[in-house]
């Protein structure tokens, strides 16, 4: 045991971590340990999808644009799995496309946010 | 540490992680699946009993204990005598490879009291299979008794058994002699006997089929060699929790219309199971399930059997396998998605059982019926439902519409005998008592709730029928559970041995019922004989 934490108290003495503490791994450990956590809470494959799916967008933000057209797709979906009666497939999609939609204003509120700070530093 | 970490993560964006970190502790704390049954509370040990819808209680010894005393089951007086029946079946353990086996072993039953006073009465010894082993013990007590103790030979025993049908009769002889006693009869129903198998063994079942679709079925048709089957075996493995929800197992009628398979919409009967009952208590070695499916077949009629998981909510990770071969010639599984069948070249690994009766002058002795001699020239019949299968194979009669047979089905939800609310669909139970009885008790319960009333008739010719009426027509005041009961007195003439019970339902309930089943469960019968 105290062989470990002299072992341990070395390598951070080093600093071998940072070549290990880059946004790069972070952010695949994270992302990955997302993954896991869904599956050992025994959700369905959507809702872990989605899940992983945000941590991954908190991480490296992606556009409200982006987002947005994610949405529109899954309600262009919609309409076609209601035609061929896949009922319950619309329903999911639909569900999704509301998900997505609200993390569209979500992040359009924070790009808004970050748009007025950065002209406000300009003004000044 | 130098704090170098947290400088670092700062310029990483702390924040971010932050909140990465929030959404993680909250959907530990709150995003569980109650559906999964890993987050769902342990199930008492008295479930065991209501799942399986019986009255007696199951005991289980296990692998971990050498004695487990069962109190308060009777009072035995000194040198009463009396007869003890129970059944044992042993349960399967984990050896140090993590497999699951029988192990065999041998223990011995003792009568005891609250101050550790007992009496050995026998010796058990439970071979290394899953098969249930019936006993009979005929004993006279050299001391007041309480209770009953079962104790594992050796302290180093490692096998597990469950004690089920455990039953204490009086006898009136005061002394130990039982030689001129007329043996005990038993209906100890063999459905063990198997009609039908797959040209493979379980081991050679290693071709996957799998539940990957909503409303699938996956199936085998076979033609029916024997009248009726209690059950069958199907290699089956559960992936992670199997889905939440229940599978179905089906039992249907084929129509082959221009060489097009078709399956018949209405089940012959059916078995709902998850991966929860049905590893506790259906399962036998190797990932074979034995899963009890009782029906009345023609023979030489095509049938198809399989799993339908229409009520089941999964996904890739949580759902079920099929096992059999793909290279099988000379079979074909039948796939169903949403009502459209097509076949595939390939086989199921499947068993299918039959039921062979104990029979006694010709008749058949219904499944744990007991005729007992009490040693006086009197004896007893007891007849009680189960709660499995077995109830509805006992059914002598049962009437439906259109020449479909399978109007009438064993419910394992009600855990009983359920029979659709149309046309003149009955069932009727034929007992016989062996020997003439005096008075005869029949007791029995309807489902109650949205099921259609059920009318119940006794009969000595099957032919002129007297009702029998539920307790709410007899009492005033009455309790919601009353109005579901019924029973009656039948005095014997000192000749007669048998009397038909029919059940069928209230037409005039139909319409307020939205349930459109009747049926019958916890079926008693007492009668005293008269064996001289």
């Amino acid at each position: 045991m105290l062989k470990l934490s002299k072992a341990i108290k070395k390598i951070l003495r080093r600093n071998d971590l940072d070549q290990y503490l880059t946004k790069k791994y972070l952010d695949y450990s994270l992302t990955i340990f997302s993954l896991f956590l869904g599956y050992y809470l025994w959700w369905s494959l959507q809702d872990l999808v989605f899940f992983t799916f945000i941590i991954w967008m908190i991480l490296s933000p992606v556009s409200s644009r982006f987002l947005a057209k994610i949405a529109l797709c899954l309600l262009f979906f919609v309409p076609l799995f209601l035609i061929v009666r896949k009922n319950s497939q619309a329903e999911q999609f639909a569900i999704l496309a509301y998900y997505f939609l609200i993390l569209t204003i979500v992040v359009w509120a924070v790009e808004l946010k970050k748009d007025q700070k950065s002209s406000g530093r300009k003004l000044l | 540490m130098r704090y170098e970490v947290f400088v670092k993560l700062s310029k990483l964006h702390l924040g971010r992680y932050l909140l990465v970190l929030f959404l993680f502790l909250i959907a530990y704390s709150v995003g569980r699946n109650p559906e999964n049954p890993r987050f769902a509370q342990g199930s008492p040990q008295g479930e065991k009993g209501a799942l399986r819808g019986v009255g007696s209680a199951i005991y289980n010894f296990p692998t971990d204990q050498n004695k487990l005393e069962l109190k308060g089951l009777f009072s035995m007086k000194k040198n009463q005598c009396g007869r003890l029946f129970f059944s044992l079946k042993n349960i399967s353990t984990e050896d140090k490879l993590g497999t699951l086996i029988h192990k065999k072993t041998r223990a011995k039953v003792y009568l005891s009291d609250e101050f550790d006073q007992s009496q050995e009465i026998k010796q058990i010894e439970l071979q290394d299979d899953g098969d249930l082993q019936n006993n009979e013990i005929e004993l006279c007590a050299n001391a007041d008794y309480q209770n009953l103790l079962f104790k594992k030979e050796q302290d180093n025993e490692v096998g597990a058994f469950e004690i089920s049908n455990l039953v204490f009769y009086p006898l009136s002889i005061k002394k130990h002699n039982f030689n001129n006693l007329i043996s005990p009869i038993v209906g100890n129903t063999d459905f063990s006997n198997v009609v039908y198998r797959s040209m493979f063994g379980a081991d050679d079942a290693n071709s996957v089929f799998k539940f990957t679709r909503k409303n699938q079925i996956i199936g085998q048709i076979f033609i029916a060699n024997a009248d009726s089957i209690s059950g069958v075996d199907l290699k089956l493995r559960f992936i992670r929790s199997g889905g939440s929800g229940h599978y179905l197992l089906d039992l249907k009628e084929v129509s082959n219309r221009d060489g097009r398979i078709q399956l018949v919409p209405d089940r012959i009967a059916y078995y709902y199971f998850d991966k929860k009952n049905i590893e506790q208590y259906l399962d036998t070695e190797k990932g074979v399930y034995h899963i009890p499916l009782a029906a009345r077949l023609e023979i030489g009629k095509t049938y198809f059997i399989g799993i339908n998981n229409e009520a089941v909510k999964f996904n890739y990770f949580n759902t079920l396998e099929i096992y059999g071969r793909s290279d099988s010639s000379n079979e074909e599984i039948i796939f169903s998605i949403n009502d459209k069948t097509r076949k595939k070249r390939s086989a199921l690994y499947f068993q299918v059982y039959g039921t062979d009766y104990t029979r006694m002058l010709g008749e058949k002795v219904l499944t744990g019926a007991k005729i007992l001699d009490n040693g006086d020239g009197t004896g007893q019949y007891i007849y009680e439902q189960r709660g499995e299968f077995s109830d509805y194979l006992d059914l002598e009669q049962t009437t439906a519409i259109e020449n479909e047979i399978y109007n009438i089905f064993y419910d394992n939800v009600v855990g009983g005998v359920s029979g659709r609310a149309r046309g003149d669909n009955k069932f009727v139970y034929k007992i016989n008592t062996i020997y003439p009885f005096t008075i005869m008790k029949i007791e029995a319960d309807q489902p109650g709730g949205g099921f259609t009333n059920s009318l119940v008739y006794y009969s000595f010719n099957n032919n002129d029928w007297l009702e029998i009426q539920s307790d709410s027509y007899k009492l005033v005041d009455v309790l919601p559970e009353e109005e579901n009961s019924f029973q009656e007195l039948i005095l014997g003439d000192g000749k007669t041995k048998t009397v038909y019970i029919k059940v069928t339902y209230d037409k005039n309930s139909t319409g307020n019922k939205n349930i459109q089943l009747f049926g019958l469960r916890n079926l008693r019968i007492t009668a005293n004989l008269n064996l001289e």
